[in-house]
């Protein structure tokens, strides 16, 4: 389980690399769908939340589509992604 | 040159915004004093085939003597359509020469003409006539995207002041009174030009209802024309300080946009006069004029020589006129044509961009929010920036609708979008206001609209 530290520095990423407006750190729900329906990003959002990961945590995002999508689903989904990548 | 009393009006005046009166010969002398000015700077500039000069002057009197000796000079005139400093650098780093009273702090880096010494000038010499050719260059005030420049020869304009002269009987018209500036084309043709040709005495622009009162009250019967717009209309309406002295009107005119039903409705009732509304673009021209009463919307009547169609699939108004040698030009607006040959307006012309390579149709997204309980209207935007997304400007229903926090309203106005649009297509962005910011020609522009969202 990620610590809350990185699920913090994660959503402000989310924050900054997608302008996101009227939206605190604190008011993103750590298991609640990023795309579509929570935080209601789209599809380019998502290429750009993307790079902003992996240019800050070095991460690669691998090449199998349904392992990204649920690596992305949440706050606590994408802190588990990283820390497993990053850690090991 | 051979002054001709055909040509050059004498008995018009100005008044200045502190009631000093300069008749026309003082409007004449002045003129070629700068005419000899810019004589000098000219042959200093030598060797340039067309010199295009910058003018902005805040009073009407100045401005209209400097463009008079810029054009008799032939120097192509580029009219800023505001004076706020970056227009102006603009506008001025692509100019030759800078005149009026605004450009002084050009005077660095252009030859500034109002700045340069009189003492060389011979007061008496030439005479000095109505310009007969030339350009003028328009910015749109950009209600529908950025700001364009529209190149006028200076024919064009006078056709379009004789059309005016003879399509409206202004024989009795002593006082020309304006809400909007000189130098706009409406300005320029309605409040400067047409008043010269007529010999009236033309008013600094007025912004306030009120300061309009007393120089109606004055007038004798149907002596006054007033220039205004539907942004001043619709404030008159809510308080109609001028409808005592409505029989002091011969015309009011309104143009620059659109006057809404219910204002020339209440101004009708409030007035017993009907509100003369002129149809066109800075790159139309006036195109057709209108008067509202109190009856359902009235038609359009087309101006002398003007003729238009309707595009078979979008009903896109096209325009077909003396101003524009015919060539056809497509407007902004639909329309549907009668067999009067009058015509009514339907609205504009639906506005489709492109997002994330997604067509996204701007008008439709607006008509949606707008179907929204909670929505009095909106306005829609192409954001350009690191990615090009929407931005939405929304005027809430006055009755407020109960919610917690602006992303919980955003959230419900793109829930509701999002039953008709894909997620790309929805504004990202949200503003709230309690009135679209206007500018000065009472429109919304697409700049002042992309300013909230810096």
């Amino acid at each position: 389980m990620a610590d809350e530290n990185l699920r913090v520095v994660v959503k402000k990423l989310i924050i900054e690399s997608l302008d996101l407006e009227d939206i605190t750190p604190e008011e993103i729900i750590d298991d609640e769908p990023l795309f579509i329906d929570g935080l209601g990003l789209d599809s380019i959002d998502a290429l750009e939340l993307g790079l902003a990961v992996k240019k800050q945590f070095g991460v690669k995002i691998d090449a199998n589509s349904e392992d990204t999508k649920q690596h992305f689903a949440s706050v606590n989904s994408l802190c588990d992604f990283i820390s497993s990548n990053t850690e090991g | 040159m051979i002054r001709s009393s055909i040509c050059t009006p004498t008995h018009f005046s100005f008044v200045s915004d502190l009631g000093e009166v300069k008749s026309s010969e003082s409007f004449w002398r002045d003129c070629c004093l700068y005419s000899q000015k810019l004589r000098l700077v000219k042959e200093n500039l030598d060797g340039q085939s067309t010199l295009t000069a910058v003018l902005f002057d805040s009073t009407p009197y100045s401005f209209g003597y400097k463009l008079f000796a810029l054009l008799i000079n032939e120097f192509e005139v580029v009219l800023p359509n505001n004076s706020q400093p970056c227009t102006l650098q603009d506008a001025a780093s692509h100019a030759d020469i800078v005149c009026g009273n605004a450009l002084g702090d050009m005077a660095r880096s252009k030859v500034w003409v109002d700045g340069l010494p009189d003492s060389e000038l011979n007061r008496m010499s030439d005479n000095i006539d109505w310009p007969l050719c030339g350009s003028v260059v328009f910015s749109t005030s950009g209600s529908t995207g950025k700001s364009k420049q529209i190149r006028k020869s200076w024919q064009s304009l006078q056709l379009e002041l004789d059309t005016l002269l003879t399509t409206f009987d202004m024989s009795s018209v002593k006082t020309f009174i304006s809400t909007v500036p000189h130098y706009h084309i409406y300005g320029l043709l309605f409040r400067l030009l047409l008043p010269m040709k007529l010999g009236a005495q033309i008013y600094p622009t007025k912004e306030y209802p009120e300061h309009i009162v007393p120089l109606v009250k004055t007038a004798g019967k149907q002596h006054c024309i007033l220039i205004s717009s539907p942004a001043f209309l619709k404030r008159l309406c809510n308080d109609n300080v001028l409808s005592v002295s409505a029989d002091r009107f011969c015309h009011i005119f309104s143009s620059g946009g659109k006057l809404e039903q219910d204002t020339a409705t209440k101004l009708y009732a409030q007035m017993r006069f009907s509100i003369c509304e002129i149809y066109g673009s800075t790159e139309s021209g006036g195109i057709a004029h209108r008067k509202q009463t109190n009856g359902p919307d009235a038609l359009w009547t087309l101006f002398r020589g003007m003729s238009i169609s309707a595009k078979a699939e979008t009903q896109q108004l096209v325009l077909r006129s003396p101003y524009l040698n015919f060539q056809p030009l497509a407007m902004d607006d639909k329309v549907a044509l009668h067999a009067s040959g009058q015509f009514k307006l339907l609205g504009r012309i639906d506005r489709t961009v492109k997002v994330e390579e997604k067509r996204v149709n701007l008008s439709d997204l607006e008509r949606t929010l707008e179907a929204h309980a909670w929505v009095q209207s909106c306005k829609v935007i192409l954001l350009e920036g690191k990615r090009t997304t929407l931005a939405a400007v929304v005027v809430l229903k006055q009755e407020k609708p109960a919610y917690e926090s602006k992303r919980r309203l955003n959230q419900a106005l793109r829930q509701h979008l999002a039953s008709k649009f894909e997620l790309i297509c929805i504004p990202k962005k949200w503003r709230y206001v309690e009135e679209f910011p206007i500018n000065n020609q009472g429109k919304t522009t697409a700049a002042a609209l992309e300013k909230l969202f810096e």
